[in-house]
Order: structure tokens, then sequence, then C-alpha cells
């Protein structure tokens, strides 16, 4: 019940919205009418049954392992069981990713948009290794006690970098995808991860750092989308030229 | 009968996509805690609703808010004025968030965070006066990123000249401080940026690149969201030096 109230206070102001300019801007459409309405009713349950369930199974499992895991490594103290810690965090991040809703619904919408040209599955994998890469950085950073500004720093110039170097079209969208990519499935999943982390680390202290982990996975999306386009477009050149070679 | 295969596939696809985690989970239980986890039932009850909620939620947001989305931004960039458009920005970005528990839940954190130094010992009436400002000034914010967004399409400026910047601006303040409020302000991005107004606002960008003639939807769309995201940060470390000092 409690998540059917969430999910009915995440809308309503939303409905308000949509239905006022509905009525000042958009013809009387039975139709659509009908659509919108079955699809929000869709959203609405959808959106209820998925965070039940995440909160009965995907979350509480990987604090539970995440807590063991760097309990563990605090215990023996040695390099592979940090890393063990590390690895998680990346696997965990990077699979979390596939699952979020919006990034499936927004890699469909650039599919339909680029006339097939961006596949859904290779920017969705590009996004989760982003993700996961960045949450890997940051738990790192937690373990060794680097401030969260010494790790952002170098990857915002890197972006800064990429911004340059990628294709120009697709900046946007990959500034856009890590934003996007961090909703109802990440960013749950990742605070628990760190929260978790924290609490097992001794000397580290839940809210100066628990927190943190999710701009260095946004950020890292971003640079993961950025990276994929330009060896994608380097690709595409030298085979062109290669073309252009073996031609008459 | 095609509606049933219909949601097989769906369900089919929401499955592949569920199988990484899962094989992620199952295989560090395998070797960290090993055995069978606890209540398996439970556990499987739990994924079904994982798995039929994301399929559902998937179809209604292709079948509700990405082409109400557009087909709004459309009118209205067509029709109407652009003043209209970036009112329909500001009444999602700061309608969406106002009431979002995300974000209440964030900015009670943050307000605890700010006056956690014993050299500023707060009530717990200015504490939720801090929360309170802290929540309107975001969704205020947000309401103005997504107008910034609007117009950023309307005049072609390339989002890298606004994000970059924000970016940056973050990055130092993190360099320069580690204060508990300076951790929560970073991962305030998410706290307002919400499953349900995640696709309208790339519906509104994307419908309105539509429009015009010269941009194209799949460039030139995106980069209302990163805005949005970018905002809350911004405004909770304005917050932190304006209420705090």
């Amino acid at each position: 019940m409690h998540e059917l109230g969430r999910t009915a206070l995440d809308l309503a102001p939303i409905a308000l919205i949509l239905g006022f300019f509905w009525a000042r801007f958009l013809r009387a459409d039975r139709a659509m009418a009908r659509r919108v309405l079955v699809g929000a009713l869709h959203l609405a349950a959808g959106l209820t049954l998925f965070r039940i369930g995440l909160e009965g199974t995907l979350l509480p499992l990987g604090a539970e392992l995440a807590e063991a895991l760097s309990a563990r490594a605090v215990a023996r103290g040695d390099g592979l069981s940090f890393a063990a810690v590390v690895g998680f965090a990346v696997a965990l991040g990077g699979t979390a990713a596939l699952i979020e809703p919006t990034l499936a619904a927004t890699a469909d919408r650039v599919r339909d948009l680029s006339g097939g040209a961006v596949r859904p599955m290779v920017l969705r994998g590009a996004v989760a290794a982003g993700i996961g890469l960045g949450l890997g950085v940051g738990v790192v950073r937690l373990m060794l006690g680097l401030s969260t500004g010494m790790v952002l720093a170098p990857m915002v110039a890197a972006l800064a970098v990429l911004a340059l170097v990628a294709p120009r079209g697709i900046v946007p969208l990959a500034l856009d995808s890590g934003a996007i990519a961090t909703s109802v499935v990440t960013v749950p999943v990742i605070a628990a991860y760190g929260v978790a982390l924290a609490g097992a680390l001794p000397e580290r202290s839940a809210l100066a750092d628990g927190f943190g982990l999710i701009v260095l996975a946004m950020v890292g999306a971003a640079l993961a989308v950025l990276a994929m386009a330009t060896v994608e477009a380097r690709r595409a050149a030298q085979a062109d030229m290669q073309a252009r070679r073996d031609g008459p | 009968m095609a509606q049933l295969r219909a949601l097989a596939t769906a369900l089919g696809t929401t499955l592949r996509d569920m199988a990484p985690i899962l094989a992620v989970l199952g295989l560090f239980h395998a070797l960290v805690l090993g055995g069978v986890p606890e209540r398996p039932g439970a556990l499987l009850l739990g994924l079904a609703a994982v798995l039929v909620g994301l399929t559902l939620f998937v179809r209604g947001l292709e079948m509700s808010l990405f082409p109400l989305g557009e087909a709004l931004a459309d009118a209205m960039a067509r029709r109407g004025h652009p003043v209209w458009l970036m009112g329909f920005a500001f009444a999602l970005g700061f309608g969406s968030t106002a009431a979002e528990p995300a974000l209440a839940a964030v900015a009670r954190t943050a307000a605890e965070a700010m006056v956690g130094d014993p050299e500023f010992p707060a009530t717990e009436a200015q504490l939720a006066a801090i929360a309170a400002q802290i929540r309107y000034g975001v969704a205020v914010g947000l309401g103005l990123a997504l107008v910034l967004g609007v117009w950023r399409i309307l005049r072609g400026w390339p989002l890298i000249a606004l994000v970059l910047p924000g970016y940056g601006l973050v990055a130092a303040v993190a360099v320069v401080s580690d204060a508990a409020f300076v951790a929560v302000a970073l991962d305030a991005g998410t706290a307002a940026t919400s499953a349900i107004n995640i696709p309208l606002m790339l519906a509104l960008g994307i419908g309105l690149a539509g429009v015009l003639r010269s941009r194209n939807p799949l460039v030139d769309g995106f980069g209302m969201v990163v805005l949005a995201s970018l905002a809350p940060m911004l405004l909770f470390l304005a917050a932190a030096f304006l209420l705090v000092g």
C-alpha cells in the first residue's frame, strides 16, 4: 500500500499539468485519450510492482553481499578480497543499469529516431559499462580514503576532452544517458551498496562516505558512451579509407 | 491472441535483461555466502514482481508519456508562442519535483549535514525550515533548468557549453571541500529526476527539436535530463553557502 501511495504521489502533479496543457493545445481525440489512459495504468501498476519486488529482492541481496564481501576484505586485508569488493561493485552497477526501465525505453526511442542506426543493446551496454566503471572508481576511492573531488575532477576533465574528440552528434545523448540511467533501479542499488560498504570499513561515516558514488556513475556513463562513439567513428573512417584504396 | 503473444515477447525481453544481474547476484552469493538464499519462495515471488513490473512500466512509458509529451511539445511549438513551451517546461520541472518523496528525503539529509557542525547548533524547527527551503529551491531550479533547456534547443546552443561549467564547478567545490553536505550535494542530481519526469523531459526535447526544421531530434532533442540533474547539485551547493555560510 505504501508503494502504491508513493507512485500516486509521483503521478498526481504530472497528471494535472499534462491535463491542463492537453486541454489547451491538443484536439479532443478519444483514441489517443484511451491509449494514454491505458498506458498510464500500465505505468502505475508496473512502477508499484517493480518497487515492491526490488525492495524485497535485489536491494537486500546486494546489500547483504556488499557487507559480507567488505567484512571479509577488512578481516583478511589481502588484495584479492579488496579486488572482489570492487569487482562486485562493477558487476552489480553494470547489470543494474541493464534493467533500468527509463534507459530501456530511451534506447528504443533512439533506435526509432536513428532509423535503426543506433542499436538499443549497444547503447545500453555502453551505459552499463560506464555505470559499472564509475561505481568501481567510487569504491576504490572509498577504500583508499581519497576525497570524491580527487576522482571527480579528472573524470570531468576527461569528459571535456572526449566531448571535443567524439562525433558532435552523440554529445547530448551521451551527457543525458548518465542521468537517464540513474533512476529507479541503479540509485537505490548504489545507495544501499555505499551505505553497506561505508558501514563495514573502519573509520568511514555513512553520511560523508556513502554519498558521491552516484555522480561518479553518471559521469562514467557519459564517458563510456562518448568513448564508444569515438571508437566506432574511427573504425568507420578507417573502413571508408580502406574501401577507397581498394577501389578503382 | 496477438496481444498475449506480444506480452509473452515483452516478458521474454525483460527476462533477458534481468539475466545478467541475477547471474551476478547468484554467483557472488554462491562464492561468498554459499548455500541457498533464505526464504527462496518469497525471493522468487519478488523477482516475478520485478519482471512483470518492469515489462508493464516500459510498455506504459511507450504508450502514454512518450507520445503525449512529444505531441504536446509538437503542438505548442507549431501553434503556440514560445512562452507556452517555457511555461510547460517550468511546470513540468517544478510540479514533478516539489512533491517528490526522494527529494524530500535528500533535502532533509542535506539540512542535517549542514547543521551537523557543532559550531552551528540548530533546533528541530530550523532544520525543517532549511529542508523546506532546499526542497522548493530545487523545484524552482529544476523548472528554470528545463526552461534553459528549451531555450537552448530554440537557439541552437551547444549543450556541452552549459554542462561542462556545471560539472566543472561541482568538481572544483568537491576538490576544495569534503564537508558532508558537499557529498550529499554531489548525489542530489538524481533526487529530482524520477522515472516519471525523465521520459517527459526527453519527450519535450525530442518533440521540440522534431518541429524545428534545422534541428535533428536525435542530436538536439537530448540534453534536458542532464541539465535537470545538474540543477539540484548546484542549488544544494548554493544553499549550503547561502544558508550556512
